[in-house]
């Protein structure tokens, strides 16, 4: 069924294969539907998958705007701390840093760095005075960005961001537990689960890091993935006091979620929830897409 | 209020780094903008730099026709000097081929014997010079056309005339330079 044309449909693209879209209605604060594609998104070839998405869309009503999510295992977080200065000079430190971290791809990648905030607590081994300014980096290849923008040329679409998946995981679950968690100063834990499975962490939306943890194969995962996410709680709480207001979120499939949310708090005592929406876990991240810039309105 | 802080923006769409290849290539396109408009600055410098030697040619040529306009006027100013009648033209020439005129002149004087006096030597616009003054005795005369032969080898006497008035004898005799 289309959508009625006098609402604001916000398209969400998750290029995780499969590529996962949630049509989100800005006018009801909810998503309208979800699609899975039959078509794979690759850098070397986004015609059929565009030509999908825009039967797709011709069908469901063009979209006011839409947010293309790179996959979590296609893009790089960093958090770096430098010395106060210029905003040029800042690009070229970051620059030369990026350039330190992965000498092999960074020449062929581009990045997007933003102040990390001040309020938030950093990572262990970064150093927080007034002096010092901590940067929030993303960093992927430039063939993931450019095959995206043409998909979204192809299928006639009014890209408006290309987001990294693990921050719209961080931000849908933000979205969904505020009421719950009344701040942002709580550590957040988003496992998404899938192949490959990945755990993103941060405070709120603002995200620390992501990485991934396993391959999505039952009953490795819920010995791994358990194992990683005390780790990295125990590396954020190395440095850090924390209040108990941990929360680790899962998103993904129900059934899976099931199984490793009970893993996870067997593994760790903290509160784990799954994923409980109208649209289903495997679509979370779409939607969390959507959901960019929603602060602002 | 909402405790929820803004989300930092992380938009790969627009990086605010880009890849050093883009990097590179941008530069590259730079340094193709800069020689492109070298080029043109020098294609509008030789552009102008020939309009200029179309506009010094174009004085060039008025000045040619000038000169050629002046050549003419020489031409007939000289058809003119060609209308003078050649003994002047001979006399001309003459004159302007002999040693100076105060040397010639002095040695006029100098010839002069004792009891004569010169008042006018006039030079002629035909070539001739005519000698006029008196003496005391009539024989002073003719003894001044004989020295003037003795001295000048190369001016022959065309005419000489003398009369008696007031109490001397006047003289007047005409040169002819050979």
């Amino acid at each position: 069924m289309g959508i009625r044309r006098t609402e604001e449909l916000i398209l969400g693209v998750d290029l995780s294969n499969p590529p996962r879209l949630v049509g989100y209605s800005r006018t009801r604060r909810a998503a309208s539907w979800t699609y899975q594609c039959k078509s794979a998104f690759s850098p070397e070839g986004v015609a059929t998958l565009a030509e999908e998405i825009r039967h797709l869309m011709n069908d469901k009503g063009q979209a006011e705007s839409a947010i293309l999510g790179i996959p979590a295992s296609d893009c790089v977080f960093s958090l770096i701390t430098l010395p106060r200065m210029k905003p040029v000079l800042v690009e070229k430190a970051l620059r030369m840093e990026l350039k330190r971290l992965f000498p092999k791809t960074m020449d062929s990648s581009v990045a997007r760095y933003a102040e990390w905030p001040s309020e938030l607590p950093l990572p262990p081994g970064q150093n927080a005075s007034s002096e010092h300014v901590s940067y929030i980096v993303v960093s992927a290849q430039e063939t993931w960005i450019v095959a995206a923008e043409k998909l979204g040329q192809l299928a006639k679409l009014k890209v408006s961001a290309i987001d990294p998946c693990p921050a719209a995981a961080c931000r849908v679950v933000s979205h969904a537990y505020s009421r719950s968690y009344k701040d942002n100063f709580g550590l957040r834990v988003v496992v998404v689960t899938g192949s490959p499975t990945y755990i993103s962490y941060g405070f709120g939306q603002a995200i620390w890091g992501t990485r991934r943890v396993a391959g999505g194969l039952p009953g490795i995962d819920e010995e791994i993935v358990p194992a990683e996410v005390a780790r990295t709680i125990r590396h954020v709480r190395s440095s850090l006091t924390l209040e108990p207001k941990d929360l680790v979120a899962i998103l993904g499939p129900e059934a899976e979620s099931q199984r490793l949310a009970a893993a996870i708090q067997g593994r760790t005592g903290i509160p784990v929830t799954t994923w409980s929406d109208s649209v289903s876990g495997e679509y979370a991240v779409a939607l969390g897409l959507c959901l960019r810039g929603e602060d602002q309105r | 209020m909402s405790s929820r802080l803004p989300e930092p923006d992380l938009n790969l769409l627009k990086p605010n780094i880009p890849s050093a290849q883009s990097v590179a290539a941008r530069r590259q396109i730079v340094v193709w903008l800069a020689i492109a408009s070298f080029s043109l600055v020098l294609l509008c410098g030789g552009l102008f730099a020939q309009s200029k030697v179309r506009t010094l040619a174009g004085r060039l040529d008025e000045r040619k026709a000038y000169k050629e306009s002046l050549s003419a006027e020489v031409a007939a100013i000289q058809r003119q000097i060609r209308g003078i009648s050649p003994e002047v033209l001979d006399a001309r020439k003459k004159l302007q081929a002999r040693e100076q005129w105060y040397p010639f002149v002095k040695k006029i004087r100098g010839s002069l014997p004792t009891g004569a006096n010169l008042s006018t030597i006039w030079v002629k616009p035909d070539g001739t010079v005519e000698l006029v003054g008196w003496a005391q005795e009539p024989t002073t005369c003719s003894d001044y056309i004989e020295q003037l032969r003795r001295d000048f080898d190369k001016v022959g006497i065309r005419s000489a005339t003398s009369y008696y008035q007031d109490g001397s004898y006047n003289f007047r005799i005409l040169l002819e330079m050979k």
